[in-house]
């Protein structure tokens, strides 16, 4: 009885692992892209006059950013220049 | 009369007593039907799903009562209702629909998961390179964003899913649904609240790891009531929507 307890034990640890390592491979890797976001429609942002999600006043605004695919952020192009990992000022 | 004294009258006036100086002035109505009116649209607007299930009305007479018996005790009625779940369990009127706590019970975790503090998620490839008796003498906590509940009684998630508008009401009905218990996990990956099902094994295993158990005593546990479990594609589920937060591997 003991035994099976210990092997069933060793099976679902590596089950355990087993699923952390799908969902490795099933989770996109996001990243915090600034100046890509259209009005109203940023994850998140900081400075004056935005202070959540959904509230970017402009299209672009360079201090309110999105999570876009990791990797893809400063190959994005905008009517305003390129995206940026960090903030944009002006 | 100091500011304070004047602020506990009326305070008084507002909430329970009808013979003031103050509640006997013939406006003072006013602001007692104002402040019952804020309270009853705050629960309206933090249980849409009840209010899409058993009609507006039925929720401002039974939101009447439970304000009455528990008014906000904080300033943002974004978070006001915690209660109105088991409220609703209790409440005769609304006994013919015994799924509709664990519904409102859905709503409340979708403000909660909302509103939850900001925390790093667990990384799933770092828990991947563990070995597995390392994995499983790890203690993962659930993301502060991470609800979960089981209703063995009724499809509650479908009947959440459909009354929030993120599920198309069957053509036959919501009476056409399979009628048999879910559980659903409620989280915030990425910022965007997130409702996924979660078998009864899952919210077993997650209320182990919020009493501190180690994965391994959590998924014993887990076994324990669903002997055939796929533990891999749990763990992958609970990992990728977010539901454990990031962790020091050396704790």
């Amino acid at each position: 009885m003991k035994d099976h307890s210990i092997t069933l034990t060793a099976i679902a640890l590596s089950a355990l692992v087993s699923g952390a390592a799908m969902a490795a491979d099933t989770a996109p890797a996001k990243e915090k892209c600034y100046g890509v976001s259209l009005a109203g429609q940023n994850d998140c942002a900081a400075g004056a006059g935005t202070s959540c999600a959904g509230t970017s006043k402009v299209d672009y605004q360079g201090n309110a950013w999105k999570y876009v695919p990791a990797g893809t952020c400063t190959t994005m192009k905008t009517p305003s220049g390129m995206g940026s990992l960090t903030p944009v000022e002006g | 009369m100091s500011l304070h004294a004047f602020q506990q009258q009326f305070h008084a006036a507002l909430w329970h007593d009808a013979s003031t100086a103050l509640s006997a002035q013939p406006g003072f109505a006013v602001y007692r039907n104002t402040v019952m009116k804020g309270c009853i649209d705050a629960l309206v607007a933090n249980y849409p799903a009840v209010v899409s299930l058993v009609g507006e009305d039925c929720v401002r007479a039974a939101a009447a009562v439970h304000v009455r018996a528990a008014p906000p005790t904080q300033p943002m009625l974004l978070q006001y209702g915690a209660g109105f779940a088991d409220f609703l369990a209790h409440f005769p009127p609304v006994a013919a629909w015994p799924w509709l706590p664990a519904v409102a019970r859905l709503d409340r975790h979708w403000t909660e998961a909302h509103v939850a503090a900001n925390a790093p998620c667990a990384d799933a490839a770092l828990l991947a390179t563990c070995a597995p008796d390392v994995l499983g003498a790890r203690c993962l906590q659930p993301h502060p964003a991470a609800r979960w509940l089981w209703c063995g009684e009724a499809p509650a998630l479908s009947l959440w899913q459909i009354n929030r508008g993120e599920r198309p009401l069957p053509a036959a009905g919501l009476s056409s649904l399979p009628w048999h218990g879910e559980g659903a996990l409620t989280t915030r990956p990425f910022d965007t609240v997130r409702v996924s099902a979660l078998p009864a094994a899952g919210c077993v295993l997650l209320d182990a790891c919020a009493q501190g158990a180690t994965l391994a005593a959590a998924v014993t546990a887990a076994l324990a009531v669903a002997p055939t479990l796929d533990i891999a594609a749990l763990f992958a589920q609970l990992l990728t929507m977010g539901a454990f937060a990031a962790s020091d591997p050396a704790a």
